[in-house]
């Protein structure tokens, strides 16, 4: 899954894959904005029709934590 | 958010009426037996086409219909056990409850149709229902229906004919098909064909329409006072659609939002800061006016506007929470208003701000359609010299530059102010090479001009990360200036270490360092 969410985030903002890591910080390293975020994970849930709660979305910091949450709810639902 | 109901079949049960009266009828009047008995329509069932010619045909249903038959229908036919509730909880959440009938004699233009559609609001009436006339919609067969069902995209429809749901279907409207309102049942098929996030969206947006409904009555108070308003090119605004539009404006008052929603008379959920939601701020940014903020907190509220906080505050998680909010909301036909240029450029020589480019990811996420604004401020209205001079027909110029590729794409690669034209004629963009010089990890701000005939680039770098950076920019522009036309090549370098001074909107003052 982390290697999926960074194939998607690497074409997203347009640099090579190896640039992201775990830890990369969405919002301060990746200089995406919230609505950049959201449209990705909305991707996500389409694709593996899956829904993260509203109140989970917070948690969200690094490209790890988007990965997580996904595996999260796809193991749940 | 507009829900349709069908009301024969679906509010009432159609199909057992007809085989009560109409098979024993025309058993009794012409000896017909049924064909097909679970068919829906009367004329399928006997196969009526095979018994009579046309206007034969039309005779004989006539008779059925106005000899007893529609009255007792109208008047005896009971709504399936909850129909009547779920109609009435809907408008009570905020929802415009529409119903659609292709009830047969309904859409005649004469008195035998007037008394059907007469007979069709008693019906709705003795059974709970109480709409106004305008609510009521009658065609004349169920492709009149369905056309304009789907000419009016509403976001729930409710029917029960397998034809209608696939020709609505195949035009990507949605349709619940139930015979079932026992609340629980109705709202797992609710939920199975909209998904639980998006009924909530929708129950949000129809608690805040009824509020925006009661809000437009006092739209002339809004709208009047000292401010005027022209509006241009108002034949490209988007009309009578039910999908979700994305507006997208300048922002230059504070009272942009409720004139833009004001003239356009669509609900419209801007995005907003987060202090006016919360704190005793308020969008006249005086805390000497604490009813002024409880008003706006309120309204801003009710409206269903979103909060959010700007990228460059260093925005907390709920943002995300507010762009999720702003997805569903589009993704279920209802409008978001947006200022990507993060805040209002009030005075005219602050030109635009750069806009965040987020709302273009939003709308192509949710297919929802952009609608661009521009907000002119006070020194063009009703000065037709000033207006011609920043449009080319309906076009207005914006003063950027850009290509179209082989493909289409549009590239912008800056702002006609601020091109360079150098000695030998050639016209260069410095947006297009700070972009560049921007991609050195180590470069915080940089500003190209021209000097002396020659590009200049000048940088300030972040020597924390690059001590020795006089020596690393030099290499890099060299690097940089082999994959450059010769024109582009950057001539000069300077490297300064106090950032640029900038303009209220954070933007760097260009002309100063030339």
């Amino acid at each position: 899954m982390l290697d999926r969410v960074k194939d998607i985030l690497a074409e997203y903002v347009g640099l090579a894959k190896e640039q992201i890591t775990p830890e990369t910080n969405l919002l301060a390293d990746l200089q995406l904005s919230s609505l950049d975020v959201v449209n990705i994970i909305v991707a996500f849930e389409e694709e593996f029709d899956i829904e993260i709660p509203e109140r989970k979305l917070s948690q969200i910091v690094t490209v790890e934590d988007v990965a997580r949450l996904l595996e999260e709810e796809g193991n749940l639902q | 958010m507009k829900i349709i109901f069908d009301i024969d079949g679906t509010l009432t049960d159609y199909n057992a009426f007809v085989q009560k009266t109409a098979t024993p009828w025309l058993a009794k009047h012409y000896g017909w037996q049924p064909v097909n008995p679970d068919a829906i329509e009367i004329e399928d069932i006997f196969d009526i086409r095979k018994r009579c010619t046309g206007d034969e045909c039309e005779k004989i249903m006539d008779r059925f219909w106005i000899s007893h038959r529609f009255l007792k229908y109208a008047l005896l036919t009971r709504f399936r056990p909850y129909a009547a509730r779920t109609v009435r909880e809907f408008r009570e959440k905020g929802y415009q409850v529409e119903l659609f009938t292709s009830r047969k004699k309904t859409a005649d233009k004469n008195v035998v149709g007037s008394i059907a559609r007469l007979l069709t609001y008693i019906q709705l009436a003795i059974n709970g229902v109480l709409l106004s006339g305008k609510a009521i919609h009658f065609f004349k067969n169920d492709q009149e229906k369905a056309e304009a069902i789907i000419h009016i995209r509403p976001q729930i429809m409710v029917d029960d004919k397998p034809i209608i749901v696939e020709k609505l279907n195949a035009a990507k409207i949605k349709v619940v098909c139930v015979s079932d309102f026992e609340p629980a049942v109705f709202n797992q098929e609710l939920c199975k064909v909209y998904g639980a996030r998006s009924i909530q969206m929708m129950d949000n947006l129809a608690q805040s329409g009824r509020f925006y409904r009661k809000l437009m009555l006092l739209r002339g108070i809004l709208l009047g006072g000292s401010t005027k308003v022209q509006i241009l090119n108002e034949q490209n605004l988007v009309k009578d659609y039910g999908g979700g539009i994305l507006y997208v404006s300048n922002h230059r008052s504070t009272l942009d939002p409720l004139y833009i929603t004001g003239y356009i008379n669509r609900e419209i959920h801007w995005v907003a800061l987060k202090r006016f939601f919360t704190s005793e701020d308020s969008i006249f940014n005086n805390s000497k006016n604490p009813l002024l903020c409880k008003i706006t907190q309120y309204c801003f509220n009710k409206l269903y506007f979103f909060p959010i906080e700007r990228k460059k505050d260093n925005p907390s998680a709920d943002n995300f929470q507010t762009a999720k909010a702003m997805n569903t909301c589009l993704k279920v036909g209802g409008s978001v208003g947006i200022f990507p240029e993060g805040t209002a450029t009030r005075r005219e020589e602050d030109d635009f701000n750069t806009f965040d480019p987020g709302f273009i990811g939003l709308a192509e996420q949710t297919k929802a359609i952009i609608q661009p604004i521009t907000v002119f401020g006070e020194g063009y209205y009703k000065n037709p010299q000033a207006t011609a001079e920043v449009f080319e027909g309906e076009w207005f110029k914006t003063g950027d530059l850009g290509y179209t590729d082989a493909k289409g794409f549009l590239y912008i690669t800056g702002r006609k102010k601020n091109l360079i034209i150098l000695p030998n004629g050639e016209n260069v963009s410095p947006e297009e090479l700070e972009q560049k010089i921007l991609r050195f990890p180590y470069v915080k701000e940089v500003v190209v001009s021209e000097k002396n005939g020659q590009i200049q680039a000048e940088i300030f770098p972040d020597r924390e990360t690059e001590p020795n950076a006089e020596k690393t920019i030099s290499d890099d522009i060299v690097e940089l200036n082999k994959t450059l036309p010769n024109y582009k090549k950057i001539g000069r370098t300077l490297v300064r270490d106090q950032e640029f001074e900038k303009t209220t909107t954070q933007k760097i003052k260009r002309n100063q360092h030339n």
